[in-house]
């Protein structure tokens, strides 16, 4: 009876969870996600292999990803905001089983605790648009590697999975590299006997699922392309690098100060568990904290490593923050061991009050979370149709407007058929989505032709986009109120096109 | 006093260290005005303006005369005549009258108070008033908690001086005088039997807490009284402060109050939420024990918290300095909890000798990447100062974007001090006092700064002020105006000036420097 009041405890939290990141299922793509979206479409539709079909700067499992979340709707944002969701409940689900020691009973509530953890950090500071971009299912992965490493004693299983897993990590985000030498510790870490099989079957697996990854683009020739993309273009999508001493070090310390209401708190009482470990001469106990706390070490060069100030990069950190905070909730166990349950509760209520009270007015970017909340549902009583739902998603200061792309979208696919060519100039990838269409040349994009990052190899690119557009003669050309240039209609008008639609923004050219 | 003492405090000061290269914020600035003015016997409220009670005057006229004419005077008097006496006093307050602080205690103490201070808050928020209200309270506090019934007229007369010095610096503080007052009452009433002999020994105590407290407020009144100032100071003090109190409120709703109040929590890193979480576990652990003394100072610390707390609240503005005049206690409280540690761990033959509290102050220090991350630019553009005599980006760190143009304001001192003859005059418009210190200048007029000329909601004698302020430079026009460029009527404006005549000779970007012309033609105009 014992045992199942527990296990409500833990699903009821776990459904809390999955209410924090419900919000999420309704928020439409990011640029990022449709251009990752339309890459992996792209591949699986027309055969076009990304990189060298399309311009494309996302790690080849990111698209993998996306082609296989594409195979559940392909208009729709649902599926991989769903997918996010369940990574990070699998976040939390994992996390648990890397903490506490094989054998030893995870305290109740501890796993419901982590999954509200990892459903906060992942849903609450990161919106639509940062949100569902890869570090979730990086840190999912991580995780399961990890797991797989701590809880499998399988001779084969275990370090093949973990190894698949890191393999799989590694191509969603390449920068995931600093995890490799921690996990590959903990392999050489188990029993003296059969240390080197164990991490050379983790860099068989790893490697396997490397090669399942690239192969297909390696087939479609495409390999050479993802190189220049990923490295050698680098600066288009990462800016210049600007060199500071102990510039990565600022540059994490301002990224992790967005969570600190929360965190700071969490940080140290993980650091006391830690130090009680150690001084108790709790060998478990502290070699799952050096654990946690090499995690962490990984998280931070991973995303110094890369150096960008995006705000979806943090997301990786998820893993990070399910971790501690079940290194936490199995710490509060052991102080309080008859009044776990409140000592959780109030534990998880201080979290949830501060990550509130510390967003509620625009002064830190998970700010709109709550906005969220209210536009939803205004949208599910009827206050707010669709279009102003989307409305709502706006990004005027980039030209970002969801609404827009929408009945751009619904135009452009009800005035052609499924073999037109459809062209959106801009960094509207989203419209091709919604519109089930595509474009048929590399540049379904022109940001990364005008971006002042820098200029690698603009001069051929520009030719090839040029070429491209004589070639493919696209049906439809989506232009942009913009000066004259790439984007502007009177590129288009000039070959030959006419307007037939518009919106605020966009401008629906027609070939006659 | 051990090697550890000594270790632990060496590194509390190096911490704090810091601030000796932090210049004025503009508070720090008018206070040192105001201070420095004092020396040269140009009394607060009559020959300068500003609504504070005259102790933080008193702090920076102390500063100038002891260290001379320099910024850094007021920050090694907050460093070691605030922050380091916070530390040795909350060592005191949690160890048994009669003893002497635990090998480690005091060390703990100097570094905890360091960390806490100079951790949270920055050049802007430190050397402010509320530093010296903390060491005030904290040292009422102490007394308090120390406090021997065989002597309660004493104690209360201590408490009751302490206190009050702590309200002349700001009358908030009067939250942490009447907690202190309550935890003396509770000191003496735990000492003795029976509740005759409790409320004899309060009432000797509230006599001399009334005793205490008569004797800095009667020497400030008697002073302010022979210099033929306290009408001034009335004004100042009860009339203009009041609006200043009305109009100065920074939120509107109690939802906003609780997310302000929270940021400031939040800006101790974990330390207030983990001493809030820990303070009633430990004391109900203590009182499960039966162990009366550590809940008693418990009881004293948490009770300083919250007063601490509501001093902010209350005043409903919420600037991160405010949070400043808590620290003392918050220390009281971090330090209690430290020796109850100490204590449980060397019942169960743990590490003692307080290495497990010094471990875990550390690691509350580094689990704020936004303290850490401005304390390490400031060591790295204070290195390169060092070794490439450019200031430049060491300067940058005291431009507040939009707020506060510290380098701007520097160039036009320098720029002043260069073309000035030593007797010049200068006023400078706005809320800009640091180009005095910069320009090494001054003005004959109350109104060197000139926001309660122009913001309404402050002052509703504001009309009254600008005409008193319009005489004042009528009567003697100095030869140098700085103004503000980014304003174009009114008082402030570089425009206002040109009608008058004064001639624009230095500009950058938010400041024009103007020069008096031969004949300063003022016309049939009364005020600004």
């Amino acid at each position: 009876m014992v045992k199942d009041r527990v296990g409500r405890v833990d699903a009821a939290l776990i459904a809390l969870a999955a209410l924090i990141g419900a919000a999420h299922l309704s928020f439409p793509l990011g640029r990022e996600h449709a251009l990752a979206g339309y890459a992996a479409r792209a591949w699986l539709h027309g055969g076009t292999t990304p990189y060298s079909g399309t311009l494309s700067f996302d790690a080849p499992g990111l698209v993998w990803l996306h082609a296989v979340v594409a195979l559940f709707g392909e208009r729709s944002a649902v599926p991989l905001r769903l997918a996010a969701l369940l990574a990070v409940l699998a976040v939390g689900a994992l996390a648990p089983l890397v903490v506490v020691p094989r054998g030893a009973p995870i305290a109740p509530g501890t796993r419901g605790l982590s999954a509200c953890a990892a459903s906060l950090f992942a849903h609450g500071y990161f919106d639509f648009w940062s949100a569902g971009r890869g570090g979730v299912f990086v840190a999912a992965a991580l995780l399961g590697a990890a797991a797989a490493l701590l809880r499998d004693r399988h001779a084969l299983r275990g370090p093949l999975v973990a190894g698949a897993l890191v393999g799989a990590a590694l191509t969603l985000r390449s920068a995931a590299f600093p995890f490799v030498p921690l996990l590959l510790g903990v392999a050489f870490s188990g029993p003296a006997q059969g240390r080197a099989r164990r991490v050379g079957l983790v860099l068989v697996g790893g490697g396997l699922a490397a090669g399942v990854a690239l192969l297909p683009i390696a087939a479609g020739g495409g390999l050479a392309d993802a190189y220049d993309l990923l490295w050698d273009a680098r600066c288009v999508y990462l800016g210049e690098p600007t060199w500071e001493t102990f510039g990565a070090l600022f540059s994490a310390a301002r990224l992790w100060a967005s969570y600190e209401p929360v965190t700071s708190p969490l940080a140290f009482l993980f650091l006391a568990g830690a130090l009680r470990a150690a001084l108790q001469r709790d060998a478990g106990a502290f070699g799952r904290a050096v654990f946690v706390a090499g995690f962490a070490l990984a998280s931070v060069a991973s995303l110094a490593v890369v150096g960008s100030s995006d705000l979806s990069e943090p997301e990786l950190l998820v893993g990070l923050v399910a971790l501690v905070v079940v290194s936490v909730a199995q710490e509060l166990a052991r102080i309080f061991p008859r009044a776990t349950g409140r000592a959780h509760a109030l534990f998880l209520a201080q979290c949830i009050f501060l990550y509130a009270i510390s967003c509620w007015e625009i002064w830190t970017p998970p700010a709109v979370y709550g906005l969220r909340w209210r536009a939803l549902a205004w949208r599910v009583t009827g206050r707010l149709d669709e279009r102003a739902y989307l409305a709502t998603f706006n990004k005027r200061a980039i030209g970002f407007f969801p609404a827009e792309n929408a009945a751009m979208a619904e135009w452009v696919r009800a005035n052609t058929g499924p073999g037109d060519r459809v062209l959106v100039r801009g960094y509207e990838p989203g419209v091709y989505l919604l519109a089930g269409r595509t474009y048929g040349g590399r540049f379904f994009t022109t940001s990364q032709l005008a971006w002042d990052n820098c200029a690698y190899k603009r001069g051929a690119w520009l030719a090839q986009d040029r070429e491209d557009v004589a070639r493919t003669r696209p049906r439809v050309v989506v232009a942009i109120d913009a000066p004259p240039g790439l984007d502007a209609k009177e590129s288009f008008l000039a070959l030959g096109y006419r307007e037939r639609f518009r919106t605020e923004h966009f401008f629906a050219l027609v070939r006659d | 006093m051990t090697r550890l003492d000594v270790a632990l405090a060496l590194c509390g000061v190096a911490f704090g260290a810091q601030s000796l290269f932090y210049p004025f914020g503009r508070d720090q600035a008018t206070h040192g005005y105001i201070g420095r003015e004092w020396l040269a016997g140009r009394l607060p409220f009559v020959s300068t303006f500003d609504i504070k009670t005259p102790g933080i005057f008193l702090a920076h006229m102390t500063a100038f005369f002891l260290f001379g004419d320099h910024m850094w005077g007021i920050r090694v008097l907050d460093l070691f005549g605030c922050v380091f006496p916070i530390g040795v006093l909350a060592a005191y307050a949690v160890t048994p009258r009669g003893e002497r602080p635990r090998p480690g205690l005091l060390g703990f103490g100097v570094l905890a108070a360091n960390l806490l201070y100079f951790g949270p808050f920055d050049f802007w928020n430190t050397a402010q008033c509320e530093s010296f209200c903390s060491v005030f309270a904290l040292a009422a506090m102490t007394c308090a908690i120390r406090a021997s019934a065989r002597a309660p007229l004493r104690a209360g007369l201590w408490v009751g001086l302490f206190a009050t010095i702590a309200v002349l610096f700001k009358p908030p503080s009067g939250f942490s005088a009447l907690a202190a007052y309550g935890v003396l009452v509770w000191a003496l009433a735990r000492q003795v039997a029976g509740r005759r002999a409790a409320l004899r020994r309060a009432l000797a105590a509230t006599v001399g807490c009334a005793l205490g407290s008569a004797l800095p407020i009667g020497l400030m009144l008697a002073y302010f009284g022979a210099k033929g100032a306290l009408p001034a100071m009335y004004e100042v003090l009860v009339v203009i402060s009041r609006q200043y109190v009305i109009g100065g409120r920074s939120v509107t709703s109690v939802l906003q109050g609780l997310q302000a109040t929270t940021w400031g929590i939040a800006n101790f890193n974990a330390t207030f939420i983990v001493v809030a979480n820990a303070l009633p576990v430990m004391a109900f652990r203590a009182r499960a024990r039966g162990d009366r003394d550590t809940l008693f100072l418990f009881g004293a610390a948490a009770a300083g918290l919250v007063a601490g707390v509501l001093a902010v609240v209350l005043q409903v503005k919420f600037f991160t300095y405010h949070w400043a005049a808590m620290v003392g206690l918050l220390v009281l409280a971090v330090t209690a909890l430290a020796r109850d540690l100490d204590d449980r761990l060397r019942e169960s033959g743990g590490v003692a000798g307080m290495r497990v509290p010094i471990a875990l102050l550390v690691a509350l220090q580094l689990v704020g990447a936004a303290h850490g991350s401005r304390g390490l630019h400031i060591a790295k553009r204070a290195l390169y100062y060092a070794r490439t005599g450019d200031r430049g980006p060491l300067d940058q760190m005291w431009t507040i974007p939009n707020f506060y143009a510290w380098t701007d304001s520097r160039e036009v001192g320098l720029w002043v001090r260069e073309h000035a003859a030593p007797d010049d005059r200068l006023v400078v418009r706005g809320f800009e006092p640091q180009i005095y210190f910069a320009a090494n200048k001054r003005y004959d007029g109350r109104f060197f700064w000139s926001t309660f000329l122009t913001e309404k909601r402050f002052s509703a004698g504001r009309d009254r002020l600008s005409q008193e302020d319009f005489a004042c430079f009528k009567e003697a026009p100095p030869r140098w105006v700085v103004a503000l460029t980014y304003e174009h009527k009114g008082v402030n404006a570089v425009e206002t000036y040109e009608s008058l005549g004064y001639v624009r000779r230095e500009e950058t970007h938010f400041f024009a420097v103007l020069e008096r012309p031969e004949n300063v033609t003022f016309g049939a105009r009364t005020s600004w």
